[in-house]
């Protein structure tokens, strides 16, 4: 049952001027981050993190869920005029929208791109307010071993499905594991791997870790990418760009599949925007009446790719917000934002700071609605942003990346945590270990390990509570068929590989 | 060296950062928090144990991957040395930069650390640096750029910066 008294207090933390003004100037840079090739909506996430600090939760969180949806929105700028994706969530964008492009009709995929991400990101505010709440009440009732299975849960699914290779993945959740031990252990006070450092006896700082892994990382390879290539050139005219809602709503069988496919696979812990957006390309051909326009500039892909992948933002939070878990690497930035403001994403958020929580629900209606506006209105403006050399732009993210760290806490040994943690997230990336299962891991791992010693300790030694409490032993099955079904398929693909051959011979 | 070769390299290298984090969870001061307690070094050591086993096998696929790839005499579209060179450069002024921010305060040496970050990708890029109006645009650009963070950091978002 939803609680409408809820929603009329967090009104009133929303419907601000200064609030409403950040939601927007959020958007804004976040459709500029988007709209620039390379440049991820976790990375402007990120970027954005430290002018947050001193900003009311409500209106921090607001700018950064403005700066998601805007940045997942935007990357169908790129995607349409340069023929690559802005962000990697729109990847399969580029499969109709540049087709278009090349027709001249440019302003047509992008008023399509734009209508088909605002319904998309509405569509996944409604389930967001309306799911969130139970699950974060169900919730309630976990303990130590529920927690404890949640984790392993969590950190086998993002091994499993965000990674190029299984082990990879899980190698890279593993180090975030391994970075969360770092420190004075909580229950003994043992120092480990502190090297005689006083800063990390807190442990590792979360910001700093988080800005280098998404964005000093993310800098260093758009750096090396300026030697591959020299500034794509814009080739069509936007002109004629008008909302298409109409268009959009024609093709509602493909609109509500895509929507519901880009919330769900939003709130699968690490499966992202990309995947969303695939999923429901694929799905959308199979419902199309013509699916042999695909790939030729065809409407119906343009609204499956765009519409996902926007429904995906809402679906990423709802994870994160009541179970602490993120959905996606932006997800995991904006655990960050909340974590900065001292608040602490779970099940108690909703009893204790209840008013926030449907502020955060508000905000993200009204940052989907600015993204639809501000792209419509400005389009000419954030198509020009396609131009700013590379050379101007990465100086300056690097030094936002360096207040971001230095801000919070004003210790230096924080920047070169930063340093560190850009260069491992620079080589994870290169060799395809991803740095978002990191990121999930220094969560998680902190989680796994004091609830499993709080579990042990409470049941005196005794491991089967893990596998006897119903919920627990749910996520422990689960958490065991995520890591054997990527095998399973890896196995299926390669015996049909082997059957095609065999055929062919 | 290819990808294929560096991916087998990488995990060779995580390998022997992880067998460190084993050795220190055996030496570790490991006391127990309770009678049931697994002690503050149990998670270490079997992470550290695990991220190993998992490096071997991604090694050993690196390998088998890189015969393979002898055949197809893959080529890389730029030049290792180029890579390395703007990657080494772009580390070594970050790590100046914060080595110096405290001294040389926030806008001086963001703004030097910015122009010579601009003057290393121009010059990757294009082989040379900038004409000397466009270094002069840069050194203005970069110059009001520090100055308006530092302001908009310090006084709009009390953020303090050195």
């Amino acid at each position: 049952m939803i609680d409408f008294s809820n929603y009329t207090d967090a009104l009133g933390l929303v419907f601000q001027l200064n609030v409403i003004a950040a939601i927007a100037a959020g958007t804004v840079l976040g459709i500029v981050f988007g709209a620039m090739p390379g440049l991820t909506a976790a990375m402007g996430i990120a970027v954005l993190l430290p002018l947050t600090y001193d900003m009311p939760p409500v209106m921090g969180f607001g700018m950064l869920l403005g700066t998601y949806c805007g940045a997942i929105s935007g990357g169908s700028i790129a995607a349409t005029l340069l023929n690559i994706p802005g962000t990697p969530s729109s990847v399969a964008t580029t499969l109709d929208a540049y087709p278009m492009a090349k027709k001249g009709e440019a302003g047509r995929a992008l008023g399509i791109a734009i209508a088909a991400s605002f319904i998309g990101g509405i569509f996944s505010s409604i389930v967001l307010s309306l799911a969130a709440p139970p699950i974060a009440e169900f919730a309630l009732e976990f303990g130590a071993a529920e927690y404890f299975s949640l984790a392993v849960f969590g950190l086998t699914i993002i091994a499993s499905v965000s990674g190029k290779s299984i082990a990879k993945g899980i190698i890279a959740g593993l180090i975030g594991v391994f970075v969360s031990l770092v420190g004075l252990d909580p229950t003994t006070g043992s120092a480990r791997y502190t090297f005689g450092e006083m800063s990390l006896l807190s442990g590792v700082a979360f910001l700093p870790a988080l800005i280098g892994l998404f964005a000093v990382s993310q800098a260093l390879t758009d750096a090396e990418e300026i030697l591959k290539r020299r500034g794509a050139e814009i080739q069509e005219q936007v002109s004629g760009v008008y909302l298409r809602f109409a268009r959009v709503f024609r093709r509602w069988k493909i609109l509500i599949s895509s929507c519901v496919i880009g919330t769900t696979v939003g709130a699968i812990p690490g499966a992202g925007g990309s995947v969303a957006s695939f999923v429901a390309y694929d799905q959308a051909r199979r419902l199309s009446k013509t699916p042999e326009k695909f790939g030729t500039g065809h409407d119906e892909g343009v609204v499956a790719s765009e519409s996902s992948n926007n429904a995906m933002t809402g679906g990423a939070i709802i994870p994160m917000i009541t179970l602490g878990v993120p959905g996606e690497a932006a997800a995991a930035v904006l655990m960050g934002g909340l974590m900065i403001q001292g608040l602490r994403p779970g099940p108690l958020l909703f009893t204790d700071q209840a008013d926030i929580v449907y502020g955060i629900f508000i905000a993200l209606f009204l940052a989907n609605i600015f993204m639809m506006l501000f792209q419509f209105v400005g389009i000419k403006l954030f198509v020009k942003v396609l131009a700013v050399p590379r050379a101007f732009l990465i100086p300056v993210v690097l030094l936002f990346c360096v207040i971001g760290s230095y801000g919070v806490s004003g210790n230096l040994f924080d920047v070169y945590l930063l340093l560190i943690f850009g260069v491992l997230g620079y080589f994870l990336n290169k060799y395809g270990y991803g740095t978002a299962p990191v990121v999930l891991g220094m969560i998680l791992g902190n989680v796994a390990e004091s609830e499993f010693r709080k579990g042990i300790i409470m049941f005196e030694g005794d491991a089967s509570i893990f596998f006897t409490r119903p919920i627990s032993a749910v996520f422990l099955a689960c958490a065991l068929l995520s890591a054997i079904f990527p095998l399973y398929q890896k196995w299926r693909d390669a015996r049909r590989k082997q059957r095609q051959q065999a055929a062919a011979d | 060296m290819s990808k294929v070769k560096g991916d087998g390299l990488f995990a060779l290298v995580l390998f022997a950062i992880f067998s460190f984090g084993t050795y220190r969870s055996l030496v570790m001061d490991d006391p127990v928090g309770g009678p049931n307690d697994v002690g503050a070094a149990f998670f270490p050591f079997w992470v550290c144990v695990f991220i190993q086993v998992l490096c071997v096998i991604v090694f050993v696929q690196g390998v088998l991957k890189a015969r393979g790839e002898q055949a197809s005499a893959e080529t890389e579209a730029v030049p290792m040395g180029k890579r390395v060179t703007l990657f080494l450069g772009i580390l070594a002024l970050l790590f100046i930069y914060i080595l110096v921010m405290d001294t040389v305060g926030f806008v001086a040496s963001s703004a030097v650390f910015l122009i010579l970050v601009n003057q290393l990708l121009v010059f990757s890029e294009t082989g040379r640096l900038s004409s000397p109006k466009g270094l002069a645009f840069s050194v203005v650009f970069f110059v009001v750029t520090s100055g308006l963070l530092y302001l908009m950091f310090n006084t709009v978002f009390n953020l303090a910066l050195p």
